[in-house]
């Protein structure tokens, strides 16, 4: 397992609030270069909120989000891309009324992107071939799996250095699951780095090199994936779960 | 039968121009999600500064676009900025009400602004191609209002691929479908709603060159092509592009046809009769489906 020492995000003491309910307090972590971390916890335990605080749609009310090296407190949503930094959202969020094609071009809306658009664009078909014949077809109109294809597609097309899943197993079968989690751990080989959000805790270890476990808005576990697959805590109160959910 | 096809032949001519106003409140509000009450008083301003460009410095009319196209860009582009984005960034609502009401505030303030200055007597600007008219199959055909007809299609045609073959026109599109993601692919939205509120206000200037040569300029002018514009932009679909230009026509048909047999006022009446006989049928408007 490659881990360099080298932080490419570091998240500290940070707190979101939404008019004065607190969904996340305190949290600090950190993703390293070349790293998969997983951010796992309940329905409402703020993993979203974390995630679009790192992306800037939601303002933290204290903390800090430094990218590497840099903070990002005072830049706007819309300059993060450039930075290198992609956001997918939780339930894809494609443009709807688009095609294929057109939400892949938007993923390289900025000038730097637009540059490398061909090259960009082969290398997404490369690593989705399914979705070169489904250029024309409309977002909406696309499956549940083809859609995350398309979303994180749509997030490589401005070749960023780290790739921000929200939820990206949810709702998918089985197989479908399987075939995103191989495209992770592929991204990830070639140079990613990648910090995404799950509830199935299982699939999310065996995706990831460190995890950490949210709870009502605070961290309450972290480690190797290794160490927390055998954790026995874990195992009870969530694993049990998971069985069961599914 | 032939004062039918007269009148429908005309009702067309004059709905392209309705269909031109439809169009820039179609694009506000695809984009942004607000009925820009402002619409209106927007091509009264363009009909303005059309007016003044013939009356002192003899630009003829048809001309005219090349000057107040650009400025009622920027103008439409510095109220977004200053007025409209301000607002929306403490609005969340994904229809902001208070964003409307400014649009409206705007209207009236630029409307009193032209009272005060221009006073409230009709102006006309009679160029060369006023009164021309030639026949065809029997029917009269005015040649300002074909221009009128000639504008909306060459408009719409640019503005269908400045929406669907630039980068700017996605973004804009992009914008109106999802604003965050927007934002998450690098999109600067407010820089964005700048644009589509520029983009609508130059359309003004468009219409307004078309109809000054043939109709009347006052304060007030606007608000009667506004309203039209909203019954329009509401048959056709809010949001559709191809449905504010086919509605845009239907209004002018029907407008035309049914004062053949009834007073101006009573056609009013009949056409949002069929407004909400429309909407009975179709809640969405005519091609109200998609929205983008
Ligand atoms: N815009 C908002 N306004 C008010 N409360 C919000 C808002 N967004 C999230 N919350 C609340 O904050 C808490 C954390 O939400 P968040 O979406 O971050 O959780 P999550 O872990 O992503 O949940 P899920 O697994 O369901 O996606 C929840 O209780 C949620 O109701
Ligand atoms: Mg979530």
């Amino acid at each position: 397992m490659f881990t360099s020492e080298r932080r490419l995000l570091a998240v500290e003491n940070l707190a979101v609030d939404y008019g004065g309910y607190v969904a996340l307090s305190g949290v600090s972590l950190e993703v390293r270069t070349g790293e998969i971390v997983c951010l796992m916890g309940a329905n409402g335990s703020g993993k979203s909120s974390l995630l679009n605080a790192v992306s800037g749609l939601v303002r933290p009310a204290a903390g800090t989000v430094v990218f590497e090296g840099r903070s990002l407190t005072d830049v706007p949503t819309y300059r993060r891309l450039g930075l290198g930094l992609a956001h997918v959202l939780e339930r894809r969020r494609l443009f709807p009324y688009m095609t294929v094609l057109e939400n892949l071009l938007l993923g390289s809306y900025l000038p730097a992107a637009r540059a490398r658009r061909g090259e960009a664009l082969e290398q997404v078909f490369r690593t989705f071939p399914e979705l070169r014949a489904r250029r024309q077809q409309l977002a909406h109109t696309l499956s549940g799996g083809e859609q995350q294809m398309v979303a994180i597609a749509r997030a490589l097309m401005s070749t960023p250095r780290f790739l921000m899943l929200d939820e990206p197993f949810l709702g998918l079968s089985p197989r479908l699951v399987a075939e995103v989690a191989e495209t992770i751990l592929r991204l990830n080989a070639d140079g990613m780095t990648v910090l995404f959000t799950e509830q199935a805790i299982h699939q999310s270890l065996i995706t990831s090199h460190r995890g950490y476990i949210l709870e009502s808005g605070r961290l309450v576990l972290s480690g190797t994936s290794a160490e927390l697959l055998g954790n026995e805590m874990l195992q009870r109160v969530y694993m049990g779960l998971d069985l069961e959910a599914s | 039968m032939r004062g039918l096809a007269q009148a429908v032949t005309s009702g067309l001519l004059i709905g392209a121009v309705y269909g031109l106003i439809a169009l820039g409140l179609n694009i506000v509000f695809g984009t942004m999600r607000v009925v820009n009450f402002a619409q209106g008083t927007l091509l009264m301003a363009g009909m303005f500064m059309t007016y003044w460009l013939w009356e002192l410095g003899g630009v003829h009319p048809y001309i005219s676009p090349l000057v107040t196209a650009p400025l009622l860009f920027g103008l439409g582009f510095a109220v977004q900025h200053l007025f409209v984005s301000p607002l929306l960034a403490r609005e969340r609502a994904r229809e902001p009400m208070s964003v409307l009401l400014l649009t409206l505030g705007l209207a009236l303030v630029l409307e009193n602004v032209a009272l005060l200055f221009f006073s409230a007597d009709f102006k006309t600007v009679t160029t060369d191609v006023s009164m021309q008219t030639f026949k065809i199959a029997g029917l009269i055909v005015s040649v300002p209002r074909l221009v009128g007809l000639g504008a909306m299609v060459a408009t719409s045609l640019v503005l269908y691929l400045f929406f669907m073959h630039t980068d700017l026109g996605r973004a804009v599109r992009a914008t109106g479908q999802d604003r965050e993601v927007a934002r998450l692919m690098g999109i600067n939205d407010f820089r964005i709603y700048g644009v589509a509120y520029g983009l609508s206000a130059a359309m003004m200037g468009i219409a307004a060159a078309v109809l000054v040569p043939f109709f009347y300029i006052h304060p007030g002018v606007g608000t009667s092509f506004l309203l039209k514009a909203f019954v329009i932009v509401v048959l056709g679909g809010l949001g559709s592009m191809p449905g504010a230009a086919l509605g845009g026509l239907l209004v002018g048909v029907i407008e035309g046809a049914v004062a053949l047999w009834v007073q101006a006022a009573v056609a009013q009446i009949v056409l949002f009769a069929v407004f909400v006989a429309i909407l009975f049928v179709r809640p969405a408007g005519l091609l109200g489906v998609e929205r983008r």
